[in-house]
């Protein structure tokens, strides 16, 4: 783009449109830039000079004022794009996605827009840990997506990493279309919030897994543990020893035993 | 007949390129005035990830044209990992009019129209051009990414495949459907190496899981009317769903089973346990919520990535339907799909190439 060629403004135009969207990290733009009687940031660059650059391909424009953004970050600016009558039609969105390294289609156009409408605490961890949209898709299985902000509000103090929150929205979904009551699902100080879910998703899982711990008789000096593994249950055995003679005469116990 | 298919479909469009092929014709037929002569692709086409509402509309939407491209594809299951039986696809077509809420092609398809292809010469000419497998003990089957009989009254294609598939008496042909729409094929001549094989589940996961399919008993009587005229029959109990009374609905399909077939006349049988690639979980909640038994599963993900019942839940799964086959008759022949060497040793003993009726089944392609 050849920001040296374009008019600059320095009086102001009464009829212009404000985009209502700040980027989250950072604005690439030194200036005000305008486009067909839109400023597309004055959020962020309310003293700045205004630049018209009306002539350009508006995509082009947004990916220069804007830069890479996160997809929390794009489903803010659709929804702000939408709202200014008419002005999303002249977008070249799919293209602008694509410079965003993301495939615009319908499932994504749904989610931007219940994203876009999701409370404040839950967008500021999911832009932060830049969670995908696939991260998200999950949420869409839910109709109405209040019913479940005041528990997405929890992110924020739970902080969870993005493969564990990622594992928290879907158990929260499943959980949410099986009617569970919404407080009961709330974090609590008795457990990680993912393990108490997941003990709610998996009641059989959990049940079965404990029947199998129950099952084997172990001579004190062993500690079995139960993994979850995927789809199977592996054990961890710690063998307590003082040392080399104690531990063969342990394993040679072991080894004895009719269950091996 | 003609009213139901109506129905079923709310737009059919023909690829001007093919109006004139039989199949094309037979369409014209049954669709009249509902169907729209296009040139090229509708112009409404996605061929991008679809929205769990463009995945529905793909079902009600049909559009025949030509393919291209390789008809004749090696088997999924074929991966490192997994046991698998030498089988072969063709594709003609993809998309499915029936609506399974287990269904892989939610996570597969990238098309809103059901296609079906309209020039199955190409097809039997390509596969006539694999001479260097004309003896090898090759399984052929055309409901992979398409139901095989559920338009087959229209297409005629299994009238078609039986033909051509009588030059090759080492090879097996095999239908396979949830429809009980049998009758368009059932005087063809055939020298006995058609196999018509149901996917098949109890009443109580047809009815919450498998819609707009055929029932339970339809599927059987059907498989009775193949047997009565020497078909192949072949039962495919998979996926087994989980559910409250598991138990007594699989031990009513099996029983049911050994009451109206001998293990002889169903050479093969497959069990599996629901199994998903995990992104096709959201498509599946989206389109079903937890009404579904499918949804309400509580599963984890297998070595191959997929999302599976924990393993000794498909173990027990497995036991169950295995035992009380073999109390009918230790004559049934049965195999696990889409399972590792460890799930067959631990149930069987032994991997598939070591049980001795089912070695043929299961040895390399040279």
């Amino acid at each position: 783009m050849t920001w040296y060629a374009l008019s600059v403004f320095f009086a102001d135009k009464s009829d212009l449109i404000s985009l209502n969207f700040a980027p989250r990290s950072h604005c690439f733009s030194q200036a005000r830039v305008e486009w067909n009687d839109i400023v597309l940031n004055s959020q962020v660059c309310e003293s700045k000079a205004l630049v018209d650059l009306s002539a350009e391909e508006p995509s082009d424009v947004l990916f220069d004022v804007f830069g890479d953004l996160s997809f929390v970050e794009i489903a803010e600016l659709y929804a702000a794009c939408t709202k200014i009558s008419g002005f999303i039609q002249k977008i070249s969105w799919p293209l602008f996605c694509q410079r965003q390294d993301m495939q615009w289609n319908e499932k994504t156009e749904q989610l931007c827009e219940a994203v876009a409408q999701l409370p404040p605490k839950f967008l500021a961890w999911a832009h932060k840990k830049q969670a995908s949209p696939r991260d998200l898709q999950p949420l869409m299985a839910i109709k109405d997506l209040a019913v479940v902000s005041p528990l997405l509000e929890h992110f924020e103090s739970q902080a969870p990493s993005r493969s564990q929150g990622k594992m928290i929205i879907d158990l929260l979904v499943d959980l949410t279309l099986s009617n569970h009551d919404q407080t009961s699902l709330e974090p609590d100080k008795q457990s990680a919030w993912y393990d108490k879910l997941y003990k709610m998703r998996n009641p059989m899982t959990v049940a079965r897994d404990k029947t199998l711990r129950e099952d084997e008789q172990w001579p004190q000096y062993v500690q079995i543990h139960n993994q979850r593994q995927g789809d199977r249950i592996v054990k961890k055995m710690q063998i307590l020893y003082s040392d080399n003679k104690d531990l063969s005469k342990k394993l040679g116990r072991l080894s004895e035993m009719e269950h091996l | 007949m003609k009213n139901l298919w109506q129905k079923k479909f709310e737009k059919v469009l023909i690829d001007d390129k093919v109006k004139d092929s039989p199949t094309a014709l037979r369409f014209l037929e049954v669709f009249g005035e509902q169907v729209e002569i296009i040139e090229g692709e509708p112009k409404d086409i996605q061929k991008k990830e679809l929205s769990a509402g463009q995945f529905t509309q793909s079902k009600k939407q049909l559009y025949l044209t030509e393919f291209k491209g390789q008809f004749f594809k090696k088997c999924p299951g074929f991966h490192k990992g997994l046991a698998c039986c030498n089988y072969f696809v063709l594709n003609l077509g993809f998309q499915c009019d029936m609506d399974c809420s287990y269904c892989y092609l939610q996570s597969f398809l990238n098309s809103n129209y059901m296609t079906v292809y309209t020039n199955i010469e190409d097809a039997l000419a390509e596969l006539a051009s694999f001479e260097s497998l004309k003896d090898q003990p090759v399984r052929v089957g055309t409901g992979e990414v398409i139901d095989s009989l559920s338009l087959d009254p229209i297409t005629l294609y299994s009238r078609t495949l039986i033909d051509f598939f009588k030059d090759y008496p080492q090879w097996k042909l095999e239908f396979k459907t949830k429809s009980a729409l049998v009758d368009q094929f059932l005087d063809c001549e055939h020298n006995g190496n058609t196999i018509v094989s149901w996917s098949i589940n109890p009443p109580a996961v047809i009815d919450n899981e498998e819609h707009g399919t055929a029932t339970f008993h339809e599927r059987l009587a059907a498989a009775e009317r193949c047997r009565d005229k020497g078909f192949q029959i072949s039962f495919h109990i998979d996926p087994m769903i989980w559910h409250p009374n598991w138990q007594d609905s699989y031990a009513l399909l099996v029983d049911e089973i050994c009451q109206r077939f001998s293990p002889q006349e169903v050479p093969t049988l497959s069990v599996g346990t629901l199994r998903f690639q995990p992104e096709q979980k959201n498509m599946m909640r989206e389109r079903f919520a937890m009404d579904s038994f499918v949804n309400q599963a509580e599963t984890f993900k297998g070595k191959d990535g997929k999302l599976r019942y924990s393993y000794d839940l498909r173990k027990e799964m497995y036991d169950f339907v295995l035992t009380r086959f073999k109390n009918h008759s230790p004559a049934w022949r049965i195999f696990m799909c889409m399972e590792s060497p460890e799930t067959w040793v631990d149930t069987f003993g032994h991997t598939p190439h070591h049980e001795k009726p089912l070695k043929e089944l299961f040895q390399p392609i040279r």
